[in-house]
């Protein structure tokens, strides 16, 4: 009997200490639940159906999950979506970790550097788009100007399919790499001092200062940037819907920019919709394989 | 710094409060009056001041000042009624307009390009004009007939044409004078007028001036000048009642052919994203453009330049074409629809006149044939050119069909699959649409 | 000498980088009709002018726009940095059996593209009256979860010395989040909140979308009424840009310095 009770009030414990914590998660999963989670359900619902402009048409059941699969396009846009995640998640993660080393050493007027850096992340997607169309221009583009001017040939880097995916690239780079740096620039400054002082007086050089110190002090960060980056560029939509149309042709189109066709410009919303739900599968899947990967590292 | 760090969080978190109380006081406002309709509504009961319409429009930079100048006059001119504009220009409008008119949040007025309303008209949610016009005086004979036309569905009319819009040869005239292609009368000497015969000039064109480029091509927007050719040629997107795609044949492989050549012999740059620019900037000759550009490239000092109704390389004259009109949702209450009526019925036979300077032909018959207005530059070209435009096929499928088809063309274009293949899939999806 | 490389490759990508927006200034002061993408008629800086600010102060509400795009932009900053750092509190510090599964689902949030969700949250936010109204904007931007997961990076990097140090104080959960872990996130915090205030600054298409009066639109949305649909005034586009860049840069500015703030470690004995 004792044994009972004592259970019971252990149990009763537990559930107190349980609830406390999630109380502490409760501020956000009320907006998350109502404006997200619940959007993602209806979006589910709608995926069910033929629905349009003028709302639901007819119950398909899962037969727009069947077309989708059955469709060339759904699997080279979901191509087109990883083959930019391996180009550009690298090139952004180590672009960012250099320019925060460099701007976190004592040198004149770091700030500046720190806020020239960080300037273009502040621009909307349209406007950073426009500016680059213009400089990568085949005809009176600045880039092709400067490569002329060193006698060297010019390009189409918009519309030859060698060079768009890099020119989405590296005007991505140029727009996100500050907030990369920023968070690199904080994950930085955790690092105590007094474990770099340590290292010094046992005579380490700065690489392996860098490799024992620095690096698995920002392993923590450096996981959640990957982690982000790689979903971020999944959902690339902005750049190749402005600057390259998805073109040359459909080289640059990624799913994203599909689904956003099939619902905005061909009015089939039941179908996006499961386009949608197709896609959150996947990257659950390619999330889940990275935490594992991630976690492995750590042990 | 960490009593700093908390100053600053604390003056934040009281600011945001103070700003968050001024927030919520001005939008229970607006929740309390419930929207500007019914507030509207009660005032037009009770005929106490003016009724006032909330107008949507997508017109930007330019067009948007004309756009913008017509609702002034019109609200100067009379004092029943005030329109409210809101100028949406993007890509996306459409997307706002259809979550507008399918949730009744929503304007009173709104543009709407003409071959867009058609599953509006579907879905019900556009309301039929004919007895609001009836009751704000306004009479559809006023209106052009192919534009009255394209508004019917169901022997009804849904929408006011205010214009129609389409492409013109724009040809830059010191170019072609430096050619020696140009006639006396100023215009280009095309000569042969078929597709041999118009690669011959340009051919000649890019001899006589090996840094011009002899024809700009809207590759970005690529549906626009094939629809242009292919029309000429007499092709259709749909069958006759629209049931069928009717695309997959030896004029639509003609025309793409043409095309492809013209980027294969340099006589076109396929790389080129601002065509329009390129003319503009003196760099390109002859140029298929909109006839929005009017006022952009003749109002260019250095540029000297002509415009003549696109040539029948093709056969016929027929060329792709559309129309902004103004749409009135179905939940608009019977005051404003006859409110908006009267608004359209200013914009046809007095507004027309400004709206006409920005290059569209304005729908209304009596603007047209105005001297004011055939004094603009080239103008009886664009009213001649407006009698041959085609409109798109009357199908509430329609932008699916167009996404599809441009996405194709991009394909075609840019060599990942042949016309032959190409004109395959869009028949395919096509048909796969329209059996939905 | 290897210092000497380093400051010059810093300075090289710092021009690099300037490059693209010295561009956009100097085409935002042409007057109309010069031709941006001509180099000569570009570095000729005679004809520089105001104009194309002037004419967009001028016209409507500009200013409204920016108010309200501020509002909302601080609003759900603040909003997002409070419930973010509770939620990562309760991540990093706490176990409870459901923790794994509602990481996860917390996750989760940033899968779904907006695109998608567009039409089904326009449902949503409609029936709860929020369309044209701030909330109905602010509301939707709490849901981005990367907060949580940053905050909750940075909270698990703290010394647990420090934690057992003041749980002997008896610090208990609130206190203990509040005096321990929000000073110490600080740096962390203000990064996470530069990134929610951009966010919202430049976001788009659900403003646009969820807000029909002129008096709640945000300058985002409102914008692109100075494009142009086919004739393109480069230098309207590029001052209109201009202005909607300025405010959101300062907010960096002002804030940068507490991002290097540090956490000052030494002297803290174990």
């Amino acid at each position: 009997m004792l044994h009972d009770s004592v259970a019971k009030r252990r149990s009763l414990k537990a559930l107190a200490a349980e609830l406390s914590a999630i109380a502490f998660l409760v501020p956000f999963l009320v907006p998350f639940l109502v404006f997200y989670v619940w959007p993602v359900v209806k979006g589910g619902w709608m995926s069910l159906h033929v629905w349009g402009v003028a709302g639901k048409q007819r119950f398909v059941g899962l037969d727009n999950y069947a077309k989708i699969l059955r469709d060339d396009n759904f699997y080279a846009n979901l191509w087109h979506s990883f083959y930019f995640v391996l180009i550009f998640v690298p090139l952004v993660i180590v672009f960012g970790l250099v320019l925060a080393l460099l701007v976190n050493r004592k040198m004149p007027m770091r700030a500046l550097f720190r806020s020239v850096y960080f300037l273009p992340y502040v621009l909307s997607v349209s406007i950073v788009c426009f500016i680059w169309m213009r400089m990568l221009d085949s005809g009176s583009g600045l880039v092709n100007s400067i490569l002329a001017a060193f006698g060297l040939p010019g390009a189409n880097w918009l519309t030859d399919p060698d060079w768009a995916w890099w020119s989405i690239a590296i005007t991505t780079v140029w727009w996100t790499v500050g907030f990369v740096m920023v968070l690199f620039l904080a994950g930085l400054q955790e690092i105590p001092v007094e474990f770099y002082e340590a290292a010094n007086i046992d005579g380490a050089n700065s690489y392996q200062r860098f490799r024992h110190i620095t690096l698995p002090g920002l392993s923590g960060v450096m996981r959640v940037q990957i982690f982000y980056q790689v979903i971020a560029s999944l959902k690339l939509f902005g750049q190749v819907h402005i600057m390259t149309q998805g073109g040359p042709g459909d080289t640059t189109n990624t799913f994203v920019r599909y689904i956003y066709l099939t619902g905005f410009k061909k009015d089939l919303f039941g179908l996006a919709s499961a386009q949608s739900l197709l896609f959150c599968l996947i990257m659950l899947i390619i999330t889940a394989a990275q935490y594992r990967f991630m976690n492995k590292r750590e042990d | 710094m960490k009593p700093g760090k908390w100053l600053q969080t604390t003056m934040v978190l009281t600011l945001a409060a103070v700003m968050l109380l001024a927030g919520c006081g001005s939008n229970s406002n607006e929740e309390g009056s419930g929207g500007t309709t019914t507030s509207a509504a009660e005032t037009a009961e009770t005929n106490s001041g003016p009724v006032e319409i909330t107008y949507w429009n997508l017109f930007g930079g330019g067009e948007g000042d004309f756009a913008d100048q017509i609702v002034k006059n019109f609200n100067d001119s009379q004092s029943e009624i005030v329109v409210k504009a809101l100028r949406l220009e993007s890509n996306e409008y459409y997307a706002k307009l259809g979550t507008a008119l399918a949730s009744g949040k929503g304007p009173d007025v709104a543009i709407a390009h003409v071959d867009k309303i058609a599953p509006f008209v579907k879905a019900n949610q556009l309301a039929a004009l004919d007895e609001p016009a009836a009751k704000a005086g306004f009479d559809y004979a006023d209106v052009t007939d192919s534009n009255a036309q394209s508004v019917v569905y169901d022997g009804k009319h849904y929408a006011v044409p205010i214009d129609t819009h389409f492409h013109m040869l724009y040809y830059n005239k010191d170019l072609l004078d430096k050619a020696g292609l140009l006639t006396a009368d100023g215009l280009p000497n095309l000569g042969d007028v078929s597709p041999e015969g118009f690669k011959n000039f340009l051919t000649e064109l890019k001899n006589k001036l090996p840094d011009i480029e002899p024809f700009a091509v809207n590759v970005p927007y690529f549906h626009e000048p094939f629809y242009n050719l292919y029309y000429e040629a007499g092709g259709d997107l749909l069958n006759a009642d629209n049931t069928q795609a009717a695309i997959n044949n030896d004029k639509a492989l003609q025309v793409l052919n043409f095309y492809l050549d013209l980027f294969d012999s340099k006589l076109s740059d396929v790389n080129d994203k601002t065509p329009w620019q390129t003319f503009h900037d003196g760099k390109a000759a002859l140029w298929f453009g909109g006839v929005w550009e009017a006022g952009w490239h003749f109002g260019e000092q250095n540029l000297n330049v002509g415009a003549m109704p696109l040539p029948p390389i093709f056969g016929s004259e027929q060329h792709w074409g559309s129309s902004h009109t103004l749409v009135v949702p179905a939940y608009v209450d019977p005051a404003k629809q006859e409110a908006a009526l009267k608004f359209a019925k200013y914009y046809i036979l007095e507004g027309g006149k400004i709206w006409g300077q920005a290059g569209h032909v304005p729908a209304g018959k009596a603007v047209v044939s105005s001297d004011e207005y055939k004094n603009l530059p080239y103008r009886k070209y664009f009213i001649e050119a407006q009698k041959t435009v085609k409109f798109a096929p009357k199908t509430d499928k329609y932008n699916a069909i167009d996404t599809s088809i441009q996405e194709v063309l991009q394909n075609i274009v840019f060599k990942k699959v042949t016309p032959q293949e190409g004109l395959g899939i869009m028949e395919k999806e096509i048909n796969d649409i329209l059996a939905n | 000498m290897k210092k000497a490389v380093v400051n010059l490759s810093a300075i090289g990508f710092a021009l690099l980088f300037l490059l693209p927006l010295v561009w956009m200034i100097v085409v935002s002061l042409k007057p109309d009709g010069v031709s941006a993408t001509n180099v000569r008629d570009w570095v000729d800086f005679s004809d520089l002018t105001l104009d194309n600010y002037r004419k967009i102060f001028n016209s409507s509400g500009i200013l409204k726009w920016m108010l309200n795009s501020f509002l909302i932009g601080t609003i759900t900053t603040v909003i997002s940095l409070l419930i973010s750092s509770l939620g990562a509190f309760a991540f990093s510090q706490k176990r409870f059996r459901t923790k794994v599964v509602l990481y996860v689902f917390v996750a989760s949030g940033l899968l779904i593209p907006v695109e998608a969700l567009l039409i089904p949250l326009y449902d949503t936010v409609l029936h709860l009256q929020l369309l044209d109204n701030m909330w109905g904007i602010i509301l939707p931007g709490l849901t981005n979860p990367l907060g949580i997961m940053l905050l909750k990076q940075f909270m698990d990097g703290i010394p647990q010395n420090y934690v057992e140090a003041a749980r002997l104080d008896g610090c208990r959960d609130f206190r203990l989040w509040r005096s321990v872990f929000v000073p110490l996130t600080s740096s962390a915090m203000v990064s996470v909140g530069i990134f929610y205030f951009i966010l919202s600054w430049n976001n788009f298409i659900w403003p646009y979308i969820a807000i029909t009066s002129e008096e709640h639109m945000v300058l985002a949305a409102a914008l692109p009424t100075f494009l142009s649909n086919n004739t393109l005034l480069v230098n309207n586009i590029m001052a209109a840009s201009a202005i909607a860049a300025i405010p959101a840069m300062a907010v960096f500015i002002v804030l940068q310095k507490n991002i290097v703030q540090g956490v000052a470690m030494t002297g803290i004995k174990g």
